[in-house]
């Protein structure tokens, strides 16, 4: 029904300008309609091939003038389309009309938009490079409150995604699946399997089992979770091993949503522990994996380092030893227990996990954790370890180990007592001698042998392992070696290379090579072809290739990151190699993911006898008393599950001993938890947060240069006062006409945001389309008129009085039948100013209005006092100001308060609301000349390249350039020739500069920045403005 | 989602291989011998479900013929188990009380079969007689 009236809605323009009289529906799509049907009858009346042919031909030409002129409508352009799917049908090339497809489908309301996804999906394949375009559009509809929409958006998903493409959406569908509205509709279909599935046959229990599955990924509902878990009992208890897979299979999908489940079948789950079958003892390891927490971790990692020292096929270690380091590191329970554990990873994994483990676990060492005196010990510890393993005879390490070991000796030998480094040295030295070694482990070797030589005095040892090495035959030994023999040639310096215990400082690298200068002169006088970095050369290389850069969505990947691996992806100056050190400044964003394990569990374990095996004393938890009678179900059923189980034998009782160790801390207490104090059990190895002050001078020195570049901007310091006299001043403005329009577009030059953006919000553009239209469209009611000029008043007395800041448009962010709550945001040069306003609909007087922010803990919020004027107070508007700083870096977050007021004779009112807030707003124009945006660019280690496909590149830097100026608010330093400048700070102080670089079919972005997770986030949205932008 | 479709017998012999993701042609013998190698070492009192490197093998013994199904990680085992015996009834019902001989001489057909049953390596039709209607329409157009 509103499909037919969209229809007549959008023909109407139609019909008026062909200045007929309405017909109806019918009439209005007649001339479009004919038109396909003309062709197709054309086609049919054709006697030949070669008439066919021409036809299309002439067919096709006539499309490609319409669909390019821009005159077309998208009514035209729906038609055009089906023309164009019948002649690709029958094999003509169309190709021409594929840009207009998608733009149809961005473009089009819902008959529109449908036809352009379909011809996308007749046009396109998977790898089809135009797709790029087409995920913007995709995202936005999977968020659309149209349901239609989504529809469209969830086929062509399914339809044409590649799987490059996936995690942009998937999120939003995974959100879509877990909707109560979707779910509902599911409920009684699963509710009827369930319930007819009694059939005792294999596959009634492949569909149980995918119901099961079903039931606990939608929306929960309470019936249904309890028939699915009944269905889970089933399938562990049963004596046929098939079935018994499939239940410990759905227990591991469901045991992170309903813990109780494990804690019911924890005896099955105990026996199958020791199951003859391997994959029934590897499914259970999988269960046990997802319980892991700080109480049980140590049984639970026993269990898999047994069974991982029994199997030989590499990809099942390679996904073990991943997840015992994984465990280690998040749940450890002292130091000791997690030095062995990554020896016994290292020794079994050896040179085939993860290459993230080793350098992971170093990074922990060497970034150290909040406990100073712990994070000593562990390091001490890994010395003591490490040296201990070392003096074993003939027995060989993987090549891993070795080079972690040697880096941990080469760092923290200096904390041992008992042994000097010399005695240090003569064990790596007896391991460079060796056959066994590789040279890249010799490479690591070196360098620990390096650093320790810093350290010790005169040593024999070193002036072996250089007689040595010196004449090897591998460059990068003989290198390390030779560096090692000059700088015992001047100690000083050596220690100043090599400090101890600083391998997190950073050390300032005169990155751009000055010293140097004047030897690339002279080879360039003389003629040599002038230097270009490497990526210069991968982007003119793949330009000539018209290879598609398929990186774009960077940012939305890494942020989904399930294991919070990633592996570094910074520049290193140095080589890696030399194991010196190279990670710093990556520090934050490959930081172990620490904090975001779900804690699902409380602290009561299985039996209440036994003293908890896991764990030292300390955290082993509290002995429940009786069953108290507020326990729930789960909790009463554990222990009946436990009565039954009380005729021990001693073989039983061990395995109650196992499970009580196993399941402790699984439990119903965790809700209390929750709703108390937070859990308690935190991580041992807490990373620090690492935003230390730069040490060394020469570091300060860096700092001062950023320091001094950001002082020197040109700050317009707005004082509250003329902010407050601008906001009564505005009162006056509302009796005066709306001149917005010529004068934003003319303020447009400088601004970094168009003052046009300001009021985007405001309808101004509604308002010239009444103006613009010949016809007559309804007209809205008198009072929605009323608040509209109400709006665009205040609109425009907020950007009279904030001269240059900017504001954006009034947004309603909550409503009851007395009051309305408006907010803007008004970026201010130091801060982000949030004004509330809270306006009495009946326009009567508003008694004790108050709005309270509550507290967030990436912001420092301060309220602007006596902000609330008089004038206001006596009005039916009451406004409220607070200053945002951000306090620790975040792409988006919500800022939620509440507004209580009292109406005349009315109890008081409370009503909350929330306003989203992204890093964008937080980014201000940094203005510097070109020269400090060369001194900065140098100092910033963090950076980002992006290649972003623009069509007709070469015209476009100027207009792109514009738009990062006005949508990011990037100052644009320079431009010369193809290259662009931009420079930007994150408030208070964090800068970020980024150079475009146009090539022939796309701009080259590289961003900098002294934070590292920014240049990332830049870059996704300077992706995302140039993906929307115009000109596609 | 499936992998690839075996048949093999006790000497290591393939009968039938379909895959439904490529693989190098010189890999594919490879992979059959340990496929079939890491069924003959388990026992009926264990699972029908193997790990193998990154996904999962399902199997069945017909008298001397394996038939193995390999799937990723997404797939339901137990429907596969139950996809293996479905397919083996279809057969059954084709060649009234097939033999490994029957699935030799007649490769074609089988493949149909199997054609009819997995689409890109989904299962996309249990009902015998619709799976081989498209079949028996093929024979009689031969016959006349």
């Amino acid at each position: 029904m509103s499909d037919i009236v969209e229809r007549t809605l959008t023909a109407l323009p139609g019909l008026f300008l062909q200045s007929q009289p309405g017909g109806g529906p019918a009439a209005a799509k007649t001339p479009f309609s004919s038109r396909l049907g003309g062709l197709v009858r054309g086609v049919t009346a054709l006697s030949s091939k070669h008439e066919e042919e021409k036809l299309i031909q002439q067919e096709l030409s006539s499309l490609k003038a319409t669909v390019s002129a821009p005159t077309t409508t998208l009514k035209m352009m729906k038609e055009c389309m089906v023309r164009l799917m019948y002649c690709e049908m029958l094999g003509y090339d169309a190709s021409f009309g594929y840009i207009h497809a998608i733009k149809l489908a961005q473009q089009g309301n819902l008959l529109e938009k449908r036809v352009g996804y379909l011809a996308v999906s007749l046009f396109l394949h998977e790898s089809h490079e135009l797709l790029l375009l087409l995920v913007n559009t995709v995202v936005k509809d999977l968020q659309s409150t149209n349901l239609v929409e989504v529809c469209m958006a969830l086929t062509i998903v399914s339809q044409i995604f590649p799987r490059e493409m996936i995690p942009a959406v998937l999120p939003l569908i995974e959100d879509k699946l877990q909707h109560s509205k979707t779910s509902e509709l599911m409920y009684d279909v699963l509710d009827e399997s369930l319930r007819r599935a009694e059939l005792n046959h294999n596959v009634t229990y492949a569909i149980l089992f995918e119901c099961v599955h079903t039931v606990y990924s939608i929306y929960p509902k309470s019936e249904l979770l309890e028939k699915a878990a009944k269905c889970i009992g089933k399938f562990v208890l049963s004596p046929k091993i098939n079935l018994k897979y499939l239940g410990l299979k759905a227990l591991t999908c469901v045991v992170q949503q309903d813990p109780s489940l494990a804690l019911q079948h924890q005896m099955t789950i105990i026996e199958c522990l020791d199951h003859p079958d391997p994959i029934i003892k590897r499914e259970t390891l999988e269960l046990l994996y997802r319980i892991t927490n700080s109480q049980n971790v140590t049984v639970i990692v026993q269990k898999m380092l047994e069974y991982l020292h029994q199997s030989k096929e590499e990809y099942i270690i390679v996904n073990l030893v991943g997840k015992i380091a994984e465990l280690a590191e998040k749940y450890a329970p002292d130091n000791v227990w997690f030095i062995q554990t990554m020896n016994a990873v290292f020794s079994v994994g050896g040179d085939v996990m993860h290459p993230d483990i080793p350098s992971n676990f170093l990074r922990l060492l060497a970034e150290g954790f909040d406990d100073e005196m712990e994070e000593q010990q562990l390091r001490l510890y890994a010395v003591q370890s490490y040296l201990s393993l070392l003096d074993m005879e003939n027995v060989f390490y993987p090549q891993k180990f070795l080079q972690v070991m040697s880096w941990v000796l080469g760092e923290y030998s200096y904390l041992l007592d008992t042994e000097k480094p010399e005695d240090v040295i003569k064990r790596l030295y007896k391991l460079l001698m060796s056959d066994s070694i590789s040279s890249e482990t010799k490479a690591w070797l070196i360098a620990a042998v390096t650093k320790l030589t810093a350290q010790a005095q005169a040593s024999d040892t070193v002036e072996r392992v250089i007689q040595e090495f010196t004449v090897s035959l591998d460059t990068c030994i003989r290198q390390h070696t030779f560096e090692l023999k000059h700088l015992r040639e001047n100690v000083e310096v050596m220690k100043s290379l090599l400090p101890v215990n600083k391998s997190c400082e950073d050390m300032v690298v005169d990155a751009s090579l000055s010293f140097l200068d004047g030897y690339v002169a002279e080879g360039l006088s003389q003629g040599a072809a002038p230097y270009k970095p490497h990526h210069q050369r991968q982007e003119e290389k793949l330009s000539q290739e018209k290879v598609l850069n398929f990186e774009p969505y960077g940012l939305s990947f890494s942020s989904s990151g399930f294991t919070g691996r990633q592996s570094p992806a910074g520049i290193s100056l140095g080589s890696d190699i030399s194991g010196n050190s190279a990670e710093a400044g990556l520090k934050e964003t490959n930081s172990l993911k620490l904090e975001g394990v779900k804690k699902l569990w409380g602290k009561e374990g299985y039996l209440p006898q036994k003293e908890s095996a896991a764990g030292d004393g300390a955290e082993a938890p509290p002995l429940p008393p009786e069953v108290s009678p507020s326990e729930n179900i789960d909790q009463a059923a554990a222990k009946r599950t436990q009565a039954q189980v009380l005729a021990p034998s001693k073989e039983e009782k061990e395995k109650q001993l196992l499970a009580s160790s196993l399941f402790v801390g699984l439990g119903s207490e965790s809700t209390v938890s929750l709703l108390g104090k937070p859990d308690v059990i935190s991580h041992k190895f807490r990373r620090k947060s690492k935003v230390k002050a730069a040490k060394s001078g020469e570091a300060a020195s860096t700092h001062n240069l950023t320091c001094s570049s950001l002082n020197s901007l040109s700050h317009v310091a707005y004082e509250e006062n003329d902010y407050l006299t601008a906001l009564q001043d505005g009162e006056d403005t509302e009796s005066k006409d709306l001149p917005l329009g010529p004068e934003l577009s003319d303020s447009e030059s400088l601004s970094e945001l168009p003052l046009a953006e300001k009021v985007s919000d405001c309808s101004l553009s509604a308002l010239s389309l009444f103006a613009d239209s010949d016809m007559e469209i309804f007209q809205p009611p008198s009072s929605a008129a009323a608040s509209l000029t109400r709006d665009i008043a205040s609109a425009s007395c907020f950007l009279e009085e904030t001269a240059g800041d900017m504001c954006s448009g009034r947004m309603e962010v909550c409503s009851d039948e007395t009051v309305s709550v408006s907010s803007y945001k008004l970026w201010k040069d130091d801060c982000l100013l949030m004004v509330w306003s809270v306006t009495s609909k009946s326009g009567s007087q508003l008694k004790g209005a108050d709005l309270d922010i509550f507290p967030a803990q990436n912001f420092k919020i301060s309220e602007q006092r006596g902000c609330c004027l008089p004038v206001m107070e006596a009005g039916s508007t009451k406004n409220f100001q607070y200053s945002l700083q951000m306090e620790k870096p975040f792409t988006e977050e919500n800022l939620s308060g509440f507004v209580n007021y009292q109406m005349v004779d009315t109890h008081s009112v409370q009503l909350e609301f929330s306003v989203n807030l992204s890093l964008l707003d937080f980014i201000r124009p940094l203005k510097i000349s070109t020269e400090d945006f060369g001194k900065l660019w140098l100092s910033f280690a963090n950076d980002v390249k992006q290649n972003i496909k623009i069509s007709e590149p070469q015209a476009a830097l100027p207009s792109a350039l514009k738009m990062l100026q006005q949508k990011l608010r990037l100052h644009v330093v320079d431009i010369q020739g193809n290259e662009g400048l931009l420079a930007c700070r994150l408030l208070p102080s964090t800068s970020s500069l980024l150079h475009c670089r146009v090539h022939a079919d796309g701009l080259a972005l590289w961003f900098r920045s002294s934070c590292p997770a920014l240049p990332d986030y830049l870059s996704y949205q300077c992706q995302k403005v140039m993906m929307v932008g115009p000109g596609i | 989602m499936i992998k690839f479709f075996l048949m093999v017998n006790k000497q290591g012999q393939t009968r039938l291989s379909k895959y439904y993701e490529h693989v190098d042609i010189n890999r594919r013998t490879l992979l059959e011998t340990e496929v079939i190698k890491s069924c003959l070492s388990r026992s009926s009192e264990q699972c029908s479900f193997i790990e193998y490197k990154d996904f999962k093998l399902i199997y069945r013994q017909y008298a001397a013929l394996f038939i193995v199904v390999g799937v990723n990680d997404t797939e339901n085992e137990m429907a596969i188990y139950e996809f293996i015996h479905n397919f083996v009834e279809v057969l059954d019902e084709y060649f009234s009380r097939v033999s490994e001989l029957d699935i030799m001489f007649n490769l074609d057909k089988v493949h149909i079969i199997l054609d009819e049953m997995v689409l890109n390596g989904c299962i996309v039709e249990t009902n015998r007689a619709r799976i081989l209607a498209p079949l028996l329409i093929l024979d009689k157009m031969s016959e006349s």
